[in-house]
């Protein structure tokens, strides 16, 4: 059953269109990936999944309901955002950025009560960020801070988590920790995950459906296996790369090649780079 | 003797009461909490007040001041303590009660200002936001709208207004606003605004030069019950707006578009907050005059001791920043006694350097 499903979606602004007829959908507990060189609109497609651009063209539902009769609170129930990096300037705490999670569950004057504290503990819990709780949010590494930022998505109890290039500015450590959390929650929960990202290698691993964007418009999509061939990222990134399996995965790899490789590197090569 | 002492106990009693919150910082905020914080601040506020009632260039011992309570409360048939009445409830009440009415609203602001612009350096003053509101004022004042109910304050509003848009305006550059461009667009639109003033009372032949001058330096002295009623309703009236979006602001100072997922509508969240703060603001200016650094010292110190949270800040901001202006006035008026100084003076001899030592910290 599909939680997300977008029928023909086209969003400009002014009159650039930086998205065209894009149809795909999510079923419930699918944890789909969003390829796509610079500017193929990624991020466009995920903001308008969460409601914060609205397309002027094409059908969007959510949970089996319009966007369109969808109240912006309601949309915050069921959608939750972990963004790329968030700089914070005044030293909030932990459990305080955690905490507004709950923000679309409470009603104004409201202060938050004994379930939104229980809640706001067990995505602490989770996300291993109960230590930091009474830590400044400025004062975490990046690594930290992420964790705290999917604390505080899954505070909100949503049905759909979108990443947003979440792990961009994290070492390859805390990539796969982050990666391997959401992956969990996913298996265990059945949540829905969406996760744009740049690196190819990370959706083949974790993703089951990937979805590859060029210039705004879907070229393909499938499973990893099906999307990720040397042809089709040829074709879209207009770069060479050699694509083979992960030798303990067996999900394809992407290797980079350059055109101009270093000394040593052309030493072994067999021959597959290009000759000066 | 009572006298002397009643200083140093006043700063030991405001330090105790600032000490034991102090390990507050970490604490989630609860409406409990925020009860007993603003209790806390608003005694601070009460001990402050009192202490200011008995400080000034007149000379008045315990005595006579509970002669002049005594008198104030009981009426008119206690006719012998007429001068001390006078000096207690005609000239100093009034005043302190009017400073602290401006300080609190002057903190509300700069709270407000500081979480909309996520730029905890933003105060009405730095921003040119007081020096707009006072152009606005003097043009009432010279164009004879003063006697129109509301002419000065509703002048000084808009021009409060069109003061944030203007450096709003200028500091935007795409979708992110950086601290420096903001702040240098404040100063810019401040010179700007302060050559307004200058040139409208040079051309002015009014005989009230002096005053006007004053005024403008943030003087209390002129202190009256109807101004002091109609700013303090305005404050009323623009803190329970602001209060009822403190959840709101907290999530916009963490991001706009993260606010707008959380379930915010930002933008009229923020024109609200915008208008609210602009009418607070407007209010004070119009009958203090440019009264600056206190929308930054004040919030600044309130979030060091009580966490971020705004709807804790808030109220804390508001009843910290009225006990801030009540000490700087009354330092203002006993400095120099029997000359006065305008409280502003005081309120920058303390800020900019506070000022400069934000800036340095590498937190902005």
């Amino acid at each position: 059953m599909s939680i997300v499903k977008l029928d023909r979606i086209g969003f400009r602004y002014n009159d650039d269109w930086v998205l065209k007829n894009i149809s795909f959908d999510v079923n419930k507990g699918q944890f789909v990936g969003i390829i796509g060189p610079n500017g193929s609109s990624k991020t466009t497609v995920l903001k308008i999944i969460d409601g914060i651009l609205k397309p002027q063209e094409g059908d969007l539902c959510i949970d089996s309901t319009s966007s369109s009769k969808l109240k912006r609170e309601a949309l915050s129930k069921l959608v939750a955002v972990v963004p790329q990096d968030s700089l914070i300037t005044f030293p909030f705490t932990v459990q305080e950025i955690v905490l507004m999670g709950r923000a679309p569950h409470l009603r104004r004057w409201r202060f938050e009560g004994e379930t939104d504290f229980r809640i706001a503990r067990q995505a602490m819990e989770m996300t291993d960020t109960i230590s930091l709780m009474n830590r400044s949010i400025n004062k975490l590494s990046g690594g930290e801070r992420q964790r705290v930022l999917i604390a505080r998505a899954l505070a909100q109890e949503p049905q759909i988590l979108l990443l947003d290039e979440s792990t961009a500015f994290l070492d390859i450590k805390h990539q796969i920790d982050f990666f391997d959390l959401i992956k969990k929650l996913n298996k265990e929960q059945a949540l829905t995950v969406i996760a744009a990202t740049h690196d190819i290698n990370l959706a083949s691993l974790y993703c089951g459906k990937i979805i590859l964007l060029k210039e705004g418009k879907i070229h393909c999509m499938g499973s990893p296996e099906e999307v990720i061939t040397e042809a089709h990222i040829r074709e879209v990134y207009q770069t060479n790369v050699a694509v083979d399996q992960n030798p303990v995965t067996g999900q394809p790899r992407v290797t980079l090649l350059s055109s101009h490789p270093s000394e040593e590197g052309s030493r072994l090569d067999s021959g597959a780079a290009p000759q000066l | 003797m009572l006298k002397k002492l009643l200083l140093p106990v006043l700063i030991l009693s405001s330090i105790y009461i600032l000490g034991t919150t102090r390990e507050e910082t970490n604490k989630i905020v609860t409406p409990a909490r925020v009860i007993r914080v603003s209790l806390l601040l608003l005694a601070l506020l009460v001990t402050v007040s009192v202490g200011a009632m008995l400080v000034g260039p007149s000379q008045m011992g315990a005595v006579s001041f509970l002669k002049g309570l005594l008198s104030g409360m009981y009426g008119g048939d206690m006719h012998l303590f007429t001068v001390e009445k006078t000096i207690l409830f005609d000239i100093r009440l009034p005043r302190i009660i009017f400073a602290s009415i401006v300080g609190a609203s002057l903190s509300l602001a700069g709270v407000v200002f500081q979480g909309l612009l996520r730029n905890p350096l933003a105060d009405p003053y730095i921003l040119g936001i007081s020096a707009g509101s006072a152009v606005g004022a003097i043009i009432a004042l010279l164009t004879g709208l003063s006697f129109i109910p509301l002419g000065i304050p509703g002048l000084a509003f808009l021009g409060a207004l069109l003061t944030i848009f203007l450096v709003y305006g200028i500091a935007r550059t795409k979708k992110e606003i950086h601290s420096t461009t903001l702040l240098l667009a404040g100063v810019i639109v401040n010179a700007f605004f302060s050559a307004a003033i200058m040139f409208l009372i040079a051309t002015t032949s009014t005989k009230n030069l002096h005053s006007i001058m004053f005024w403008l330096m943030g003087d209390m002295s002129l202190a009256e019950w109807n101004e002091i009623i109609l700013t303090g309703l305005l404050l009323i009236f623009g803190s329970v707006v602001i209060y009822s979006y403190a959840r709101h602001l907290n999530l916009i100072v963490t991001g706009e578009e993260t606010a707008q997922q959380l379930g915010v509508n930002v933008e009229k969240t923020k024109k609200i907050l915008l208008l609210a703060a602009s009418l607070v603001t407007g209010a004070a200016v119009s009958v203090s005059g440019i009264i600056g650094f206190v929308g930054l010292i004040v919030p600044h110190m309130v979030r060091m001791m009580f966490g971020s949270d705004h709807r804790l800040l808030l109220p804390a901001s508001f009843l910290f920043g009225g006990s801030f202006l009540v000490i700087a006035d009354t330092i203002a008026r006993t400095l120099t006694a029997p000359a006065e100084l305008p409280a502003g003076v005081i309120t920058a001899l303390c800020g900019a350097p506070y000022f400069i030592y934000l800036l340095r910290r590498k937190a902005v």
